[in-house]
């Protein structure tokens, strides 16, 4: 589940679930203020919900900066790449 | 009304009581995160809080559930109140327990530090206009917030606008006066009550702001 395609298909079923929001209306470009229910405060749980689904801590100072969903995808993945020892690509 | 250029919101800072000025801000079009913003923090805590150096806040250990509002916690330490994901039950009780309460709470401590940092640059580098709304704030207590902000800031950098309810102060709705170097008072006709901080005088609230806008630049 390593992937890049993996990883960017996870964060938008995470983000689906956790805000219950239909997932063929999400993209990259999609930002918290797209999506109703997605705020400072329900951001903790996304993030603990992408956390429970990769397997790994992720830097959350680093999600915190992601502009859209396809930054916060990437972040992602290059944080479970990071902590499983597979080369970034 | 909306006003078209959000900029000027950018030099307000919220710094307590409650989550009131976070809805006016909202309501003028600012949606920009701050520490103090979606928190309820009296004024000799708020100065407890910077004199102690934010020592221990949101610890795991001083964070309880709220006892009227279940998507709220209280640091017991500084009984300083939170907007946050860690939500209650009917019971008083975390909905969350265990690892997974643990693992939410150290996402909320990264954002409270990250705040925190956020909110200590900018009172040393910006020269912001700090915030306090509450319906009754003493001269004395409006003093003491503007000199823990300065001891934090490093120097008198920064001011200190304190709004209060019209009843209570005798000012009339949408006036400001200074009361001291770098402090204003402003009145609105009503603060709206804890539980509808949404519901803001957001027309007195304009008028007390728009003291501080600057003048459009001649072209």
């Amino acid at each position: 589940m390593n992937s890049r395609e993996d990883i960017v298909r996870v964060v938008y079923e995470t983000v689906a679930t956790t805000f219950d929001y239909p997932i063929e209306q999400l993209n990259g470009a999609a930002t918290a203020s797209d999506i109703e229910g997605w705020d400072s405060v329900t951001t903790s749980m996304l993030f603990l919900n992408i956390e429970e689904r990769v397997g790994v801590e992720l830097d959350i100072d680093k999600l915190l900066k992601a502009e859209n969903l396809e930054e916060l995808a990437t972040l992602v993945f290059e944080g479970v790449a990071r902590k499983s020892g597979s080369p970034e690509s | 009304m909306q006003h078209e250029n959000k900029d000027w919101l950018h030099q307000f800072e919220p710094v307590g009581r409650n989550c009131e000025f976070g809805f006016v801000l909202r309501h003028f079009g600012s949606d920009r995160p701050s520490l103090f913003r979606w928190t309820w923090l009296g004024a000799n805590d708020f100065c407890r809080l910077l004199e102690q150096d934010f020592e221990d806040a949101f610890a795991l250990e001083n964070v309880r559930p709220h006892i009227d509002n279940k998507k709220m916690v209280m640091d017991a330490k500084y009984k300083w109140y939170f907007h946050s994901a860690l939500h209650s039950d009917d019971n008083k009780q975390f909905l969350l327990s265990g690892e997974r309460l643990e693992k939410l709470h150290r996402i909320e401590m990264i954002k409270v530090q990250r705040e925190i940092e956020i909110f200590l640059q900018r009172i040393r580098t910006e020269g912001v206009v700090c915030v306090y709304a509450a319906v009754s704030v003493s001269d004395e207590e409006a003093k003491a917030i503007l000199r823990a902000i300065d001891a934090k800031a490093g120097g008198p950098l920064n001011r200190l606008l304190v709004v209060d309810e019209a009843g209570a102060s005798g000012r009339e709705p949408g006036q400001t006066e200074d009361i001291a170097p770098r402090i204003a008072r402003g009145s609105v006709s009503y603060m709206a009550p804890v539980s509808q901080s949404y519901a803001a005088d957001f027309e007195n609230w304009e008028k007390i702001l728009n003291r501080y806008r600057a003048p459009a630049p001649v072209s």
